[in-house]
């Protein structure tokens, strides 16, 4: 393949348009050589088209509908296009040359064009007029049998070009409705969809027009005198015809029970925003559509939920229905994951909704649902990172109700917080990579600081803190902390050192723990919360041994960030720590040196002479000390760093 | 007009990572690129304003974008949730395991600044291909999602404001184009089989196209092959049946073409100016291949539904197939009560003239424990409660789904037990089965078949010695399957105790390394480990030791995955009963109104089949849950 072809080449053979679509879709430098072509372009594409035996007509045609914004359009290849289209419209459909899947596209793909050039404001108004008219024609044929896609598919066109180009078809708005009522074919989708249109439309636009008449010959079509005024201007009537759009509307209801899930979800985006202006009783839609959200099809429900978004007053009442069939969706093992979490981002986006409205009542709502959210043993990880969530999102709720009721509330955050984390428990034992210890960990940090501000240059959140309920609890999973913080932080020098303290050593955990040395670490993550979170659960140990209040005390504790913490000193200051930076003594190491340097174990060689020193006073008998000489070896880290 | 749903583009990416086909909706991109237009001239007021990237990429640029995703995120789909290799502006930062579907990509990376994010594209991986489609969606979406990826917080937030959760409660173009993604994995996969119905005599029946061509006459048109009876579970999205199989994020290489033009038919008559109208393959496809002639007459006096195109002519019937799955993890232990539930599905085909409207009673419910139903579009459900027992529908043409449900065994589990495995030394494992089958199952209730394997996909069995009391026993490079009750010899009527004592011995474990690419989760194994094995001669727990060393190099587990399969030791049950459901679910078809009235025979066969059916070693570690207790 030459890189650019010579001017003069033009293709031809459905080889050389393979050649040519493949590039334009590539893009880049391919595209580029064939710029020579394109006022051209149709032309050519048009013959070919119209050649009997061309194989690739559709393929083609698709490709024009595509890459219109590549064309210079002349009004005379405007000519060619209309008439290429009359021509194969007019073509008896033979099945072979001219088929009715290429009747359909060629009309799809001609008024496609003629919206993303802009035909009817950049050329001649009677393209366009020529073009509706057409289609029209078409249209007008209600039940007539083997054309019936076809016109469904001239019905979808209009539509196109109607939500292009507002109130174009207004005038004729009468003929729609009564070709709407007749047409009985699977059709009648979207004769029904493009009158709704027409109606959302005049509604929209609030355009003086009367739905009944029938007075403007549906053709020769004319475009509206608004429209061609330049479509601002048309505000002069103001006053909408109610009465009769109200019996557009009670005709529109009707009808869903022939729309196809996507249909109704068009449907329903053209006609909520019509009830609204034409103020209709919510209930009505509600007794309608509320059917849908036992439907299987997530889509349906997701219709059901933008209604209520629309009409939160009028399914007052309803809302642990919705949230009950929600969390029932995500539970549907039928269901494709993806699915399922999304029926749980629906139940959260949701909950955050309705707190925000109403929030004790709805809050108590997520509260009693708490059961439900359990994660369960073959749920997909994904799905009960994603109830965990919810568990934590519940414990916030329990938590910002305690104050006025359940003295119990307490408790049941430690049973929640403790019960979601049953399902990802094998964190303690799989290695620190785990998904398990990602999702335990997320879950860990999602209970303790999910009810925070969540800013970290908002010192407040950390009083809030503080005060929780479920940073009480955090003692006793310190250790389950402990591995969490190994998992989730894998990367660079001290990380990695806690990484390897954190495998299981328990009572390096607790030595540790009451040395009251709290590293903290700044992490390639960034995220300055995680380790508050691990500085906390610290504290707490701190606050029960000193039974002191923090300020005054003479410093005691201190921080260490590893790489660039913004705020470290507004977080020591009012936890009143000290910083301190690396290397340090810890556990009788340097911490912050690199363990592989040799000088830094001299410490430890020397402190192990002693002890040996002392074991050697003992009198063992052979078998013991062969015993003791096995077992030392591998307990020392365990035991005897302890004792450094 | 928000609530509706268009798509702007589709793309299907090989698994070279290369652009096999690309379809974009020039009328939706103009709608997306007027939204820009007037959104970015309103952001100039704001203090946050910065333009969205308005342009579509080619195809060159979009599969550049994507490998670069897949480097920085690790896989095709990603981290999913945040990770010490997440960075600031990736989709894993976002913190949320939907982003593993719900996809950004930065278009020409290096050449432009911050404007360049493409987002939500919708990534749907179907055998060897990664479908992706970007919905229309308005610009501010895209840029609070800009804002979540780049938020410098520690993740996922509860109840923050524009969180991810009610910016997907906002899209429904979000949902419409998962919708689409599916529909064209199946076509892609040529994987367009209609749900299952059996009738009691014959094998099960065809789908649409057969009924169709049938009724009509010509039979030589039937362009599909036969619809493959499809069992429950492969209709639905495979649950991973394979138990332990390292999870596919890389797809096998090596399977059939993409069938291009199949493509472009389905997209222009489904979506023609990208709005999608109608999902259902086989009503496109059957439209596509026979049109209509002048004697397919409207009915007289109703509408005809856009879901069911052609009218059913000729003799009446019904049928109607209730499917369930089993699932169950049994633990043999006090302290974890045993977990068994259903899922099942009532699948239908009614072959009836006209548009009748068909009703029926459910029975069984009250015993079923059935805690959800839902119900496919065609049937009506009043407002309050659905669970009203009566279903009423007017039935599309084909095998359809009726309703699923979910629901508790209300039998008692059909195979109870345990499966205990211990390791006498590091390669050498005795293990005993002990298992009741069908307990308490009564006479029309049989068993088809029952077989029982030990997957040990880490280890190589060598050899293996054991006779069961009953059935025959073999083995595999990494399991023993031992065949309880085989088909053709089904087990009615009674119940039978099973025992299976043996050993099996394994090749000398080695230790598995993984490429770094595949630990997707913290730490990247660190060389320096001070595990030091020589100490282990005197580890007097040898199980102890060995699973220690076994699960340090463990795998992650994908997202997708419930757990790492890999960590624990199970045998998995496969069986299919007939003769009645498990739940309880079951049609009367005395009870089965056809309004208008016509005499139509109606037939009613069950059918349950074992999803993950797992029975945990009783002396070794198994996952599980809290209960649902208050």
């Amino acid at each position: 393949m030459t890189d650019i072809p010579p001017a003069a080449f033009k293709p031809v053979s459905p080889q050389d348009w393979e050649t040519l679509i493949d590039d334009f879709q590539y893009g880049g430098l391919r595209r580029h050589k064939w710029t020579t072509l394109s006022p051209v372009l149709l032309d050519l594409a048009l013959s070919s088209i119209l050649k009997r035996d061309f194989p690739l007509k559709l393929h083609l045609l698709l490709f024009l509908e595509e890459f219109s914004d590549s064309f210079l359009l002349e009004p005379i290849s405007l000519d060619r296009l209309l008439d290429s289209l009359r021509l194969v419209i007019q073509s008896p459909a033979d099945g072979f040359h001219i088929t009715l899947p290429l009747k359909d596209q060629f009309l799809v793909s001609t008024t496609s064009i003629f919206i993303s050039l802009d035909v009817f404001n950049k050329f001649d108004i009677r393209y366009a007029e020529s073009l509706v008219e057409l289609l029209l024609i078409i249209v007008n044929r209600p039940n007539h049998g083997p054309d019936r896609q076809t016109r469904a598919v001239a019905c979808e066109c209009l539509r196109e070009l109607e939500r292009f180009y507002p109130c174009l078809l207004s005038d004729i708005a009468g003929h729609l409705w009564s070709l709407c009522q007749n047409e009985r074919t699977h059709a009648s989708q979207s004769y029904i969809l493009l009158f709704t249109l027409v109606i959302h439309n005049i509604v929209a636009l609030e355009s003086n027009v009367s739905v009944l008449n029938t007075s403007v010959p549906l053709v020769p079509f004319n475009v509206p005198q608004s429209l061609l005024a330049g479509g601002s201007s048309n505000s002069t009537n103001t006053c909408l015809n109610y009465k009769e759009l109200r019996r557009a509307m009670a005709f529109l209801l009707e009808s869903p029970q022939v729309l196809t899930p996507c249909g109704m979800v068009e449907f329903m985006a053209m006609i909520t925003p019509v009830a609204i202006s034409l103020e209709l009783q919510p209930s009505m839609l509600k007794v309608q559509f509320f059917g849908m959200v036992y439907s299987y099809n997530p889509i349906l429900c997701h219709v059901v939920l933008m209604l209520y978004l629309r009409f939160m007053d009028a399914f007052d009442g309803q809302e642990s229905e919705i949230a009950r069939r929600l969390m029932l969706m995500s539970r549907e093992a039928q269901h494709y994951l993806v699915f399922r979490l999304l029926a749980l981002h629906w139940l959260m986006g949701f909950n955050e909704l309705i707190s925000s409205r109403e929030v004790k009542k709805k809050k108590a709502m997520a509260v009693e649902m708490r059961l439900s959210f359990y994660p369960r043993v073959f749920d997909p990880l994904a799905l009960k990172a994603l109830k965990l969530d919810l568990l934590a999102f519940c414990s916030i709720c329990i938590e910002s109700l305690k104050s006025e009721s359940a003295s119990d509330a307490g408790k049941s955050v430690d049973k929640l917080f403790g019960d979601g984390l049953v399902s990802v428990s094998a964190f303690k034992w799989l290695p620190p990579g785990s998904t398990e210890t990602a999702v335990a960990f997320r879950a860990f940090r999602e209970f303790l600081i999910g009810g925070s501000s969540h800013s970290a240059t908002d010192p407040s959140t950390i009083r809030t803190l503080l005060e929780s309920t479920i940073f009480n609890t955090l003692q006793q999973y310190g250790r389950w902390s402990q591995y969490a913080y190994g998992g989730a932080f894998g990367g660079k020098g001290m990380t990695e050192d806690l990484g390897i303290v954190s495998k299981g050593y328990g009572p390096t955990i607790l030595k540790w723990q009451e040395d009251g040395i709290f590293p903290l670490v700044q992490t390639d993550i960034g995220q300055i919360w995680k380790i508050c979170l691990y500085v906390l659960v610290k504290m707490r140990t701190y606050f029960n041994q000193a039974q002191s209040a923090l300020g005054g005390v003479a410093l005691k504790y201190e921080m260490v960030s590893v790489e660039d913490v913004r705020n470290i000193n507004c977080l020591a200051d009012l936890l009143s720590y000290k910083v301190a930076s690396l290397p340090m003594k810890y556990l009788g190491l340097l911490l912050g040196a690199s363990f592989k340097a040799k000088n830094i174990w001299d410490g430890v060689v020397e402190k192990i002479e002693k002890s040996l020193a002392g074991w050697k006073r003992l009198y063992l008998s052979k078998g013991g000390r062969i015993t003791l000489i096995k077992g030392t070896p591998s307990n020392l880290p365990i035991a005897k760093l302890r004792d450094l | 007009m928000s609530g509706g749903c268009s798509i702007r583009a589709i793309w299907i990416l090989n698994s070279l990572d290369s652009v096999v086909f690309s379809r974009r909706f020039p009328v939706v991109e103009k709608r997306w690129q007027a939204a820009c237009k007037s959104e970015n001239e309103n952001a100039s007021e704001e203090s946050f304003s910065y333009a969205v990237y308005s342009l579509l990429p080619a195809d060159s640029e979009l599969a550049s974008a994507f490998v670069e995703r897949k480097q920085r995120e690790g896989s095709a789909r990603g981290f999913g949730i945040r990770v010490s290799q997440s960075s600031k502006g990736s989709d894993s930062w976002v913190d949320d395991p939907i982003t593993r579907h719900i996809v950004g990509l930065y278009i020409n990376k290096e050449e432009e600044g911050e404007n360049n994010l493409l987002w939500p594209l919708i990534l749907h991986i179907k055998g060897n291909y990664f479908i992706i489609v970007l919905p229309l969606v308005e610009p501010r979406y895209l840029k609070a999602y800009t804002r979540l990826c780049k938020r410098s917080d520690c993740g996922n937030a509860i109840g923050a404001d524009d969180s991810l959760s009610s910016l997907l409660l906002d899209l429904p173009s979000i949902t419409g184009a998962f919708m689409v993604a599916h529909a064209i994995g199946d076509i892609i996969s040529a994987d367009v089989a209609e749900p299952e119905v059996v009738v009691s005599a014959s094998p099960s029946v065809g789908g649409l196209l057969d009924s169709l061509t049938g009724s009509i006459g010509i039979s030589g048109i039937s362009s599909r092959a036969k619809p493959v009876a499809a069992p429950v579970a492969s209709s639905v999205p495979s649950n991973t049946a394979v138990a332990g199989a390292v999870a596919a994020d890389a797809p096998k290489i090596g399977s059939r073409p993409l069938d291009k033009d199949a493509l472009r038919t389905f997209i222009s008559s489904s979506m023609p100016f990208g709005t999608p109208l109608d999902l259902s393959h086989s009503n496109i496809f059957t439209i596509k291949v026979n049109g209509f002639s002048s004697s397919d007459l409207p009915p007289p006096d109703l509408k005809q539904p856009a879901w069911k195109p052609y009218l059913y002519k000729g003799k009446q019937r019904m049928l109607f197939t209730v499917h369930e799955t089993i699932h169950a993890a049994m633990y043999d232990r006090d302290e974890i009560p045993d977990n068994i539930s259903v899922s099942g599905q009532i699948n239908c085909r009614a072959e009836l003239e006209g548009l009748p409207d068909v009703s029926f009673p459910l029975t069984g419910l009250n015993t079923a424990h059935v805690e959800g139903l839902s119900f496919h579009p065609c049937a009506q459900v009043p407002e309050h409660r659905a669970d009203k027992q009566a279903v009423m529908f007017s039935p599309p043409l084909g095998n359809f789904v009726l309703m699923r449900y979910q629901a508790t065994c209300s039998l008692g589990p059909p195979i109870k037990g345990f499966y205990q495995l211990s390791m006498v030394s590091e390669d050498k494992g005795a293990f005993l089965f002990k298992l009741h089958l069908m307990e308490g199952y009564k006479a029309p209730l049989t068993m088809e078949f029952c077989t029982v394997s030990m997957p040990f996909p880490r280890r190589r069995v060598v050899s293996f010695d054991g006779i069961p009391s009953i059935g025959t026993v073999s083995t595999t490079e990494h399991s023993v399957e031992w065949k309880i009750v085989t088909s053709g010899r089904g087990l009615s009527g009674r119940s039978i105790e099973a025992t299976f004592p043996g050993t099996v011995k394994f090749a000398p474990w080695q230790t598995q390394r993984l490429p770094s690419s595949r630990s997707g989760f913290g730490i990247i194994a660190d060389e320096d480990s001070d595990v030091e094995t020589e100490n282990c001669n005197n580890v007097v727990n040898i199980e102890e030791f060995l699973m220690d060393k076994m699960s340090n190099d463990l795998p992650p587990a994908d997202l997708e995955e419930p757990f790492c399969w890999q960590a624990y030791e199970y045998a998995k049950v496969s069986f299919k009963i007939v003769g009645a459901s498990l739940s309880g679910m079951s049609i009367d078809p005395k009870a089965v109104s056809i309004y208008p009235a016509v005499k139509a025979p109606i037939d009613f066969s069950t059918q349950v089949t074992s999803g993950d059916y797992i029975l945990w070693n009783t002396l070794g570690k198994c996952p599980s849950t809290a209960a649902e207790k208050a």
